[in-house]
């Protein structure tokens, strides 16, 4: 289900807060940040089904959809993670 | 004529309350990465999605004429390339003044808006001229308030604005 506005925008000031942390630099601004958060939860909406194909049986018919997504975060964070 | 300067350091600085509309900026200890000894200062760090504010108090020089002007220092965390809108209000009491001092308000806000330094971590300075200076006067209690005008449109940067010096520039008598 596609993020509210107002979770698109949590998560973009989420996002800055963590930045801001890491001191990681960002040369985009808060507008184009938020419109990068709202075109990846569209993409997620997008491509779903090629998703969900791409995990192998039996987890793709044993898991929900919410352990789908959390087991795909996990994925991402970690490879973000091996890159620091 | 001359120039004269009220140095506020960010250790001076009164954290708002937290209540609605009275969010306050995270005071910080930094610790400079550079070989021991390295510089420690403190700074205000002021968030990017929701206005935070605090305040500094104290008495007006008895050389101060007219003028004045908030000079922010301050550098960004992460940003790299948007605007950030530095907003500085003053409330001044003089002596013998019919004000009950527990409920003065500020005068009408003053800004201005920077562009944040191509590198997150270069000092960069916003002068906010005090237009609205709520009639002050040498020898006067002053409270000056500072924010981050972050839900304003204009203020464009991303993540934290980290303000590490404030001063207020007069012309003095």
């Amino acid at each position: 289900m596609a993020l509210t506005a107002a979770e698109q925008q949590a998560t973009s000031s989420a996002l800055q807060r963590q930045w801001s942390t890491l001191a990681l630099p960002c040369g985009i601004t808060k507008a184009d940040l938020l419109a990068a958060v709202a075109a990846i939860d569209t993409w997620c909406d997008d491509n779903q089904v090629s998703f969900n194909a791409a995990i192998p049986q039996p987890a793709r018919g044993a898991l929900s959809a919410a352990q789908k997504g959390w087991l795909l975060g996990y994925v991402v964070r970690k490879r973000i993670a091996d890159l620091g | 004529m001359a120039t004269g300067s009220i140095l506020l350091s960010p250790g001076a600085a009164v954290l708002s309350d937290g209540s609605a509309t009275n969010a306050a900026p995270a005071l910080q200890r930094v610790k400079s990465s550079a070989t021991a000894p390295a510089p420690y200062f403190l700074q205000l760090a002021f968030d990017a999605g929701t206005e935070e504010w605090c305040s500094f108090s104290f008495r007006m020089p008895a050389d101060y004429s007219s003028a004045p002007v908030c000079k922010v220092q301050y550098k960004m965390a992460s940003a790299t390339t948007g605007d950030v809108i530095w907003v500085a209000q003053l409330a001044a009491v003089t002596d013998g003044d019919a004000t009950d001092v527990d409920a003065k308000a500020f005068a009408t806000a003053n800004s201005a808006t920077v562009t944040v330094p191509g590198t997150a971590g270069h000092l960069d300075e916003a002068s906010i001229t005090m237009t609205n200076a709520d009639s002050v006067a040498a020898g006067d209690f002053v409270v000056l308030r500072v924010a981050r005008d972050a839900d304003a449109a204009g203020d464009t940067a991303t993540g934290d604005a980290e303000l590490i010096a404030v001063s207020i520039t007069y012309t003095t008598a």
